[in-house]
């Protein structure tokens, strides 16, 4: 049973421990709050997001239903009690995408390393503007987006303008900023002039900004461009948001629907050059009388209303017995609210090589007409030339003349003057796959031949251990050999010694058998014995006699007396090790 | 030799006249060839972000293929994604680095980046632009030669030198086994000089450290948050070195020394 003096002493440590904290850390939360939950499509809404805790992170890209305009944040700290608790307050303008009920969903955050959400906010938007209590909204401010296209039905290819007209009734009106349309499925160029005019709108007097776009549909199919955004200011005194006293609110223009149209088949004889609009081509050699190796430039020019960047170059192979240097082509456009006008130039330096009639053919360009609804072909005329007697100039040297050398031309570096990508690789081979090698694959086939060598390590080391007393004589006459060789310089007599061991354990090892010594008959005998056996190919049919006859010069060395001559006992000692590595391969 | 002994031997030899790895067949599936086609129709109809969505559809679905990565980072260029358009050029370029095509349009794409390194010195230039000296010496066929052509010479060269070796343990003549230990130093030194490439470009495969820059315009921060303080600001198409992935956010390097913190979901792994 504990004592009072025990108890006594529980109840302070437990006492300490809850008061000594003087910061404690709070558990993290995370509170969203919006500063209306009416708004009309062109006002914006403040989203105040509060988080205790320190290096609050919060993720607004889970919001779909609204644009993020702006951000801002401030943090405090308060000390309360002892107790400090560190607080991030994140502010974002939100304009509404769409009318209807729309929700900012939970938002997630992080701080203190935890995770956290936000409670939804669902809020209303309607057409209208709310007024704000005590708002000083205009009742009679005026901005609208108004857009249009020129065709919405175009055919693919064909050019068609795309106008914003941006319309206020208040001159003074701060503007942040227009959010262009995105133009998904077009190529646009927006043209550089801004008309800017006065007009009536529902009675009132109204200035108009117009901007405009040329657009040219890259696909076929229904296709939709979405509205675009203009941003200005309003008096609101209700809100904090840096201290201003206006409110961003958004004006935008309706999306618009297009249907590209497919060019219809194309069934002519000429080839379609691939061009939408209205166009004329002329073709022009620049004099009508010159002599054989003259050169004269022919100019070809189609110029017109469309899509004339992407002509390319004519099929032009030249009269014949006349040279052609085409020149690159030379473009003329300007981009307009009509569309893009102008021309394109293709110059040819025609050399007639003979005198004669030079007959240069029509030229032809198909084009579809889309006001017309079909294909247009023009051609122009055929140009015929007389070509005088002149410097005349042979296509190809013949034999045994010299060809017309010219003057060497003054060379240029070569610079680009436009850059392009090169184009697709549409080969079916690019469905080939070509990967490099998983990396386990690749260790495995790096790892596989290893362990077959050492399979053949431990095949040859078992096969070695199969010979018997046959391979510890081979190992015998290796030694004495080796021995030999050491003492050849040194020690003759005892070179001649190992010479003789060596060469009677090869004959051993060469039979399979083990022994010490052996007489000139035995060795004789035991050679014959082996030869010609099957897996003996090493051992000849003179090796009967000619080994005891080996056998006989180095004991006669041995034992014949005198100083050994050192070039005698090399010349045996190669003989020996010859015979000996022959019989014991 | 022993039935065992010429048996290994054998095994070997089988081993590695074998060991190539099959060549990859043409596309099987009609499929892939028929999304192939519609593919570059589109390209040709200039539909370009159709085109590119039918070539994604063959990438994601494990054609490993250099041209078809091409294909997209003209397709991507073509519907002014520049961002993925390099991001694939760089994909083909591991799988094809020598086509001249795709350098070509590479050097293009590059060239409608907007990002530049500041110019420092000649060292550091030049280590920013292609790695320093030694590594371009013992890497020097890295843009010549494709990884898997190097992986599948490094196997040959292994297993020439091993059954080189294993040849002349065997052969009882002289000449043989002088001959085949020759051979056995050449396929040796062959080893040597791929191996350091094929380690260098499995280990970035594997680590994928390099990245593109996807979004037109991505603020590099101090730290990984909306509202740290904006260090400098990458555009689509910016080549950078990912060091380090966390909640989100990217630790990358732009150069030798622009360090920060961006969203991992506007920068892409080549």
């Amino acid at each position: 049973m504990p004592t009072l003096r025990q108890r006594i002493l529980v109840f302070l440590a437990v006492f300490l421990l809850c008061a000594s904290s003087t910061t404690r850390a709070h558990a993290a939360l995370a509170k969203a709050e919006v500063d209306r939950d009416r708004l009309g499509l062109e006002q914006t809404l403040l989203l105040t997001v509060t988080v205790t805790g320190a290096g609050a992170n919060v993720d607004v890209s889970v919001i779909e239903d609204f644009t993020v305009l702006a951000r801002q944040s401030a943090s405090q700290i308060s000390i309360i009690n002892g107790q400090s608790t560190y607080t991030t307050e994140l502010q974002y303008l939100l304009g509404p995408n769409r009318i209807g009920e729309l929700t900012i969903p939970a938002l997630p955050v992080e701080v203190n390393g935890e995770s956290i959400t936000t409670e939804p906010i669902t809020v209303t938007v309607q057409e209208d503007a709310v007024k704000d209590s005590g708002g000083k909204d205009d009742p009679d401010l005026l901005i609208t987006l108004q857009a249009g296209v020129s065709d919405t039905t175009p055919y693919l290819g064909q050019e068609l303008t795309y106008t914003l007209s941006i319309i206020t009734n208040n001159v003074n009106i701060l503007g942040r900023g227009l959010e262009e349309p995105k133009f998904e499925g077009f190529s646009a160029i927006k043209l550089d002039n801004v008309r800017q005019y006065r007009s009536t709108l529902d009675g009132q007097d109204v200035l108009v900004f117009e901007l405009t776009w040329l657009l040219r549909a890259l696909g076929e199919g229904a296709k939709v461009i979405e509205p675009a955004l203009f941003y200005y200011e309003v008096p609101a005194p209700h809100l904090s948001m840096h201290s201003a006293i206006t409110e961003t609110r958004t004006a935008r223009s309706k999306p618009l629907d297009v249907e590209v149209s497919p060019l219809p088949p194309y069934e002519g004889e000429r080839s379609f050059s691939g061009l939408v609009g209205d166009f004329d081509i002329t073709a022009d050699l620049e004099r009508q009388t010159m002599a054989a190796g003259e050169s004269a430039t022919l100019v070809v020019t189609v110029s017109g209303r469309g899509n004339l960047d992407g002509l390319g170059e004519p099929e032009f192979t030249g009269p014949e017995k006349c040279k052609v240097y085409a020149d690159k082509p030379v473009e003329e456009l300007s981009a307009s609210a009509e569309g893009t006008t102008g021309h394109k130039v293709f110059r040819y330096a025609l050399v007639p090589l003979e005198q004669g009639e030079m007959r240069i053919e029509a030229f032809s360009l198909t084009w579809f007409d889309p006001d017309q609804g079909k294909y247009v072909t023009k051609q122009t005329d055929p140009i015929v030339v007389e070509v005088s007697k002149g410097a005349e100039m042979a296509a190809t040297p013949e034999p045994g003349q010299e060809a017309a050398t010219a003057e060497a031309a003054d060379k240029t570096e070569v610079e680009l003057k436009h850059r392009d990508i090169l184009p697709l690789k549409n080969g079916l081979d690019s469905l080939e796959s070509k990967g490099p090698l998983d990396l386990w694959l690749l260790l495995a086939l790096l790892l596989v031949p290893v362990a077959l060598y050492g399979l053949v390590l431990v095949a040859a080391g078992l096969a070695g251990r199969d010979k018997g007393p046959g391979r510890e004589m081979a190992r015998r006459a290796a030694q004495a050999l080796k021995q030999a060789a050491q003492t050849l310089e040194s020690d003759p007599d005892q070179c001649l010694a190992h010479c003789s061991r060596a060469l009677v354990a090869a004959v051993f090892a060469a039979a399979g058998d083990q022994g010490e010594a052996l007489t000139y008959e035995e060795a004789a005998a035991l050679l014959k014995g082996c030869s010609g056996q099957k897996g003996r190919s090493t051992i000849t049919e003179q090796d009967p006699e000619a080994v005891p006859g080996l056998m006989r010069d180095l004991d006669a060395l041995r034992y014949g007396g005198g100083k050994q001559d050192t070039e005698a006992v090399r010349a045996v000692f190669d003989t020996v090790r010859k015979t000996v590595r022959r019989l014991c391969p | 030799m022993t039935h065992l002994l010429k048996t290994s031997t054998l095994l070997l030899i089988l081993f590695c006249l074998s060991a190539a790895p099959a060549r990859p067949g043409f596309a099987q599936d009609s499929d892939q060839a028929q999304a192939f086609l519609e593919g570059v129709q589109a390209y040709e109809q200039g539909d370009f972000a159709r085109a590119a969505e039918a070539f994604l559809g063959l990438a994601q679905a494990g054609v490993e293929s250099g041209r078809l990565y091409y294909n997209l980072g003209n397709a991507y260029l073509r519907a002014e994604d520049l961002g993925r358009a390099v991001l694939w050029y760089e994909r083909a370029a591991l799988l094809m680095p020598a086509d001249p095509e795709l350098r070509f349009n590479l050097d293009y794409a590059r060239s409608q980046t907007r990002d530049a390194l500041a110019a420092r010195g000649d060292a550091q230039d030049r280590e920013a632009a292609g790695g320093s000296l030694l590594s371009r010496v013992l890497f020097f066929w890295k843009p010549m030669l494709p990884l898997r052509t190097l992986q599948i010479l490094l196997i040959a060269c292994g297993g020439v030198f091993w059954l080189a070796l294993g040849s002349g343990r065997v052969l009882k003549n002289k000449p043989g086994r002088r001959l085949w230990k020759s051979l056995a130093g050449l396929a040796l030194a062959g080893v040597l000089l791929i191996a350091p490439t094929v380690v260098h470009l499995e280990y970035h495969r594997v680590a994928r450290t390099k990245a593109v820059i996807l979004a037109p315009e991505l603020a590099v921060r101090s730290g990984r948050s909306p509202d740290a303080t904006e260090l400098f600001t990458l555009h689509a198409g910016a080549e950078v070195d990912l060091e380090e992935e966390h909640e989100g956010y990217v630790r990358l390097r732009f150069g030798p020394d622009m360090i920060g913190w961006a969203r991992a979901d506007q920068v892409e792994r080549i």
